[in-house]
């Protein structure tokens, strides 16, 4: 059955000057056939094409520099660039680009928009947000403001004001922003059944809309991905990263998922695999740890070693230009016992930059790996207030509640992280195991 | 990239006022980019423009465009498609009643430098309305930037062309802000609401300096959908081809 929308655009222009009175109008119109509609192969990537893009509205500002709608593309596209390659210059250009629309004219939601998006990838968050005010004030209308907004008060783990903005208005179907959002509201909310419906119904959405960017759908089969990964589902998981894949076959994101997931299934060499691929993109903290511990748990003590101080020195550059990886260099520390000082200290900025419960997370853990047990009980306890089914909190909440000598809390964490995700660390599950089994 | 609301709600007023009261001598002239969120975000199923004029080549015909997917940068014509889920229609009243008495479709299949057009219509639609469904198409395909002849007396194209808009977008936003200002945050602009400019550019009662006017849309291309009929096809009492 093929079913239609409502017409996007409906235009009326005619009666050029010539009589002919029977005709009085014609009128145009495109209706958007969904649902049911048969799938369309897109276009392959191709990744000139962003690139020839950004010149070319480098070129259109260039050419009338009293314009400012110009250099919001600019910014928009050099935004789009960095997803794309996780170049961080770009998202400096990008904010550069905004800033100067805003300065030639002040009321342009696109730019403020866009130096909000920079200034979050930048984990300024609380300039970020007053940004992202701006763009939803000078345009409440327009539904991506508030899906920005919401997001900058969920990195900030103001949990409460995202779910306000996110519900205060009703979202439209096609409105596949506010749906991944309002996702991971309910993930976070310990609802991820809720979540993984309204970002399946992204992720269809997306698939259908022929114009949006491949790295932008593969993003949504990335998020499907990471709820079902997050439920144990690990064949569903690792279908939809490669249907990200399919879409973006240079997607760090879901080539570090894959290789997450398979050194939590303990298939090393494809977590060697998978993480090598993404490494050669954007060789975060995150994937260099993956490698590592899939390297070591081969025997392999020499490679192990030289990605963990690849993980060290990546960390310590990317600071330098701009990128902020404090949270996965706190974690890898604390999971590795290694510098737990600058853990620590990692996970203190974090803190301080955010409220978010994996601020908290990460502060507990650091805490617990230094033997500051009260304060990481304290901090894990903000990490599990929003009753997230995440296994990876429940094993930190374990293991704290264990060394406080909580035999019984940690026993119910524990197998509550197992049942949630038996795949969610390389060898935490193991060491989950293992406590298990002494606790009796 | 939403710029254009307010000109989008005007252009919407202006026609719906054109079209029951002028008849026939008139130019409505009007362009319409990336005018709502949802356009934005799928440019396939954004019309810039509609035109209907009387063919040059022959008096007894009479061509319709229909133009789509706004701001495609020059020189990446080949790299755009026409949304294969889209409907694309232009609805005919040769009655004056300001509703539908025909239909003409094209709906397009694939994607990329292999997408091929089927045409159908003009014919009564089954519907009105926004509403609508393909209707069955004439047996003849066509594919991307080659005319073809779909049914005796008709010739179609589908495929990029530049855009035939002339407009100083920039100078314009800067006249008409197309935003409400924001109460209440910091840094507040002085007086947002004023327009900074007075006047497009290339007047002789511009500011010193302005410059010459700046088509914005010099360098972009848009998907056209062009369509030469014969007039007969179209009018009252034919109920199409």
């Amino acid at each position: 059955m093929r079913r239609t929308l409502p017409i996007f655009v409906v235009g009326v222009l005619a009666l050029a000057g010539w009589g002919l009175k029977a005709w009085r109008s014609t009128l145009a119109s495109s209706a958007v056939q969904a649902a049911a509609a048969p799938s369309v192969s897109r276009a392959p990537y191709n990744p000139a094409l962003t690139h020839q893009t950004v010149e070319f509205w480098a070129a259109q500002a260039r050419s009338d520099p009293q314009g400012s709608i110009a250099l919001a593309n600019l910014s928009h596209w050099y935004l789009r660039s960095y997803r794309e390659t996780g170049d961080m210059a770009d998202v400096t250009r990008a904010e550069k680009a905004a800033r100067h629309a805003i300065a030639i004219r002040p009321l342009n939601y696109d730019a403020w928009a866009d130096v909000a998006r920079s200034l979050m990838t930048q984990h300024r968050f609380t300039e970020a947000l007053v940004a992202a005010k701006w763009a939803d004030a000078i345009n409440p209308q327009d539904a991506p403001a508030r899906p920005l907004r919401a997001e900058t008060y969920m990195e900030l783990g103001d949990y409460r004001a995202a779910h306000h903005v996110l519900y205060d208005k009703p979202i439209k179907p096609t409105d596949t922003n506010a749906k991944a959002l309002r996702a991971r509201l309910w993930e976070i909310e310990g609802n991820p059944a809720m979540a993984l419906n309204l970002l399946q119904q992204a992720q269809a959405e997306a698939d259908r809309n022929l114009d949006m960017p491949p790295e932008s759908v593969a993003w949504y089969h990335m998020r499907v991905g990471n709820i079902l990964a997050a439920m144990g589902r690990a064949t569903a998981a690792a279908q939809a990263y490669q249907a990200g894949l399919k879409l973006f076959p240079a997607d760090y994101r879901c080539m570090t998922a894959l290789a997450k997931l398979m050194a939590g299934q303990g298939d090393w060499q494809g977590a060697i695999h998978w993480g090598q691929q993404a490494a050669a993109i954007v060789p975060t903290p995150e994937v260099l740890a993956l490698i590592g511990d899939a390297e070591a748990a081969e025997g392999h003590q020499q490679e192990a070693s030289h990605q963990y101080q690849l993980v060290e020195a990546i960390g310590t550059l990317a600071r330098s230009q701009g990128v902020i990886y404090d949270r996965q260099r706190a974690l890898f520390y604390a999971d590795h016992n290694r510098h737990l000082d600058e853990a620590l200290t990692l996970a203190s900025h974090e803190l301080k930059a955010r409220k978010d419960i994996y601020a908290y997370d990460t502060y507990a853990w650091a805490c617990y790996k230094k033997g500051l047990i009260p304060q990481a009980q304290a901090a894990m306890q903000h990490a599990l207030a929003h009753h997230t089914k995440d296994a990876s909190l429940y094993y930190h909440a374990g293991m704290i509640a264990y060394a406080h000598g909580d035999k019984i809390t940690a026993k119910n964490y524990l197998t509550q992280a197992l049942n949630t995700n038996p795949y969610f660390h390389p060898f935490e599950p193991r060491q989950a195991r293992a406590l298990l089994a002494k606790l009796g | 990239m939403s710029f254009l609301r307010r000109r989008k709600q005007l252009l919407l007023v202006a026609s719906a006022l054109l079209a029951p009261t002028v008849f026939f001598y008139t130019r409505a002239h009007g362009s319409d980019h990336a005018d709502t969120v949802e356009n934005v975000q799928r440019p396939g199923a954004d019309l810039t423009d509609v035109y209907m004029f009387p063919s040059k080549e022959d008096p007894n015909n009479v061509v319709l465009v229909m133009n789509a997917h706004p701001l495609i940068p020059a020189g990446q014509g080949g790299t755009v498609s026409f949304d294969p889920n889209v409907l694309y229609q232009f609805h005919i009243d040769n009655t004056g009643d300001g509703v539908e008495d025909m239909v003409i479709q094209a709906k397009f299949t694939g994607t990329g430098a292999n997408q091929t057009v089927q045409i159908a219509g003009p014919t009564k639609p089954t519907s009105l309305g926004p509403v609508s469904s393909f209707l069955t198409p004439h047996a003849t395909t066509g594919t991307l930037n080659q005319a073809f002849s779909p049914v005796a007396g008709m010739k179609v194209f589908a495929g990029p062309r530049k855009d035939p808009f002339f407009f100083d977008l920039e100078r314009f936003v800067q006249i008409l802000p197309d935003r409400g200002a924001p109460a209440g945050l910091t840094p507040e602009p002085s007086n947002p609401n004023a327009p900074q400019k007075t006047s497009f550019r290339g007047f002789p009662q511009t500011e010193p300096g302005a410059g010459p006017p700046k088509d914005f849309l010099a360098n972009f291309n848009v998907l056209s959908i062009v369509i030469e009929l014969p007039k007969s096809m179209l009018q009252r009492g034919t109920s199409g081809a």
